[in-house]
């Protein structure tokens, strides 16, 4: 029986634990640098132990280094979305940047400009006078 | 930081989620407790209670056991009992692994906990909301 199915509970209960614990930390920049270097530690640990049951005894340096980083951006990935609250902020964030850049037209974005015309021109460019 | 609050993660490091019940966090506190207990308790089964000296192969495993009192304890227990050889050897490292991360959540969960600060300054009425 193949021993990788043993990491994925493991995983879950990690980044379940990771995102249940974020909230209760925001705010303090030093104990989320803490929690920062625990949870990547915790990952460090989780991705040697699948990259040696995938490279049973031999295990190579890029191998090892491919799925730390996998694994790392796994956990931060699964703790970002579980972080529903900063997930929006981030997508409002790139909406303001595509909109403020005339790549989204007309796109409302919160305490940005509301209702902006075809191309990317604000009511405020529109009362300045340019197109 | 106020005995009451080192009292508080002294708890939280003896028992998983101890110190959000204390502070009233009860349901977290149920969660993190079940789920970093059962972690733990599924690595000793899945190492088959190997003997707590024998993670010194490990260094990196062996610290994880220090992340709380309950993983000290237990592995304690199971130093003191015979392998069983439930488990097929190849589970043990993995075993080793979910102990560890189970105690290094934990400290992680502990830096989570915050100690109560005093209340809120009201927040000054501007002139305009005045007016």
């Amino acid at each position: 029986m193949n021993t990788i199915w043993l990491y994925f509970p493991l995983c879950l209960v990690t980044s379940l634990v990771l995102a249940a614990s974020r909230e209760d930390g925001a705010g303090k920049t030093i104990v989320k640098g803490l929690q920062t270097f625990v949870a990547f530690t915790v990952a460090v640990a989780i991705g040697c132990g699948v990259l040696w049951t995938i490279q049973w005894k031999q295990p190579s340096k890029q191998a090892f280094l491919i799925g730390v980083g996998a694994l790392v951006l796994f956990f931060w990935a699964l703790h970002y979305v579980l972080n529903t609250q900063a997930f929006l902020r981030l997508g409002g964030r790139v909406a303001a940047t595509l909109h403020a850049n005339g790549v989204l037209p007309g796109v409302k974005t919160p305490g940005g400009p509301a209702g902006a015309a075809p191309g990317g021109s604000t009511p405020a460019d529109r009362a300045a006078g340019s197109p | 930081m106020d005995l009451g609050f080192f009292a508080v993660l002294v708890v939280a490091w003896l028992i998983p989620g101890g110190g959000h019940i204390l502070t009233g966090k009860t349901g977290k506190g149920i969660f993190f407790f079940f789920a970093l207990f059962l972690t733990f308790v599924a690595g000793l089964v899945l190492a088959d209670f190997r003997k707590l000296g024998y993670i010194w192969d490990n260094a990196f495993y062996l610290v994880g056991h220090f992340g709380s009192g309950m993983s000290l304890l237990l592995a304690g227990f199971a130093a003191s009992q015979a392998p069983r050889e439930w488990m097929p050897v190849r589970f043990h490292d993995a075993g080793q692994l979910y102990m560890s991360v189970a105690g290094l959540l934990n400290v992680l969960v502990m830096m989570s906990l915050r100690p109560p600060g005093p209340a809120p300054a009201p927040q000054p009425v501007s002139a305009e909301k005045r007016a």
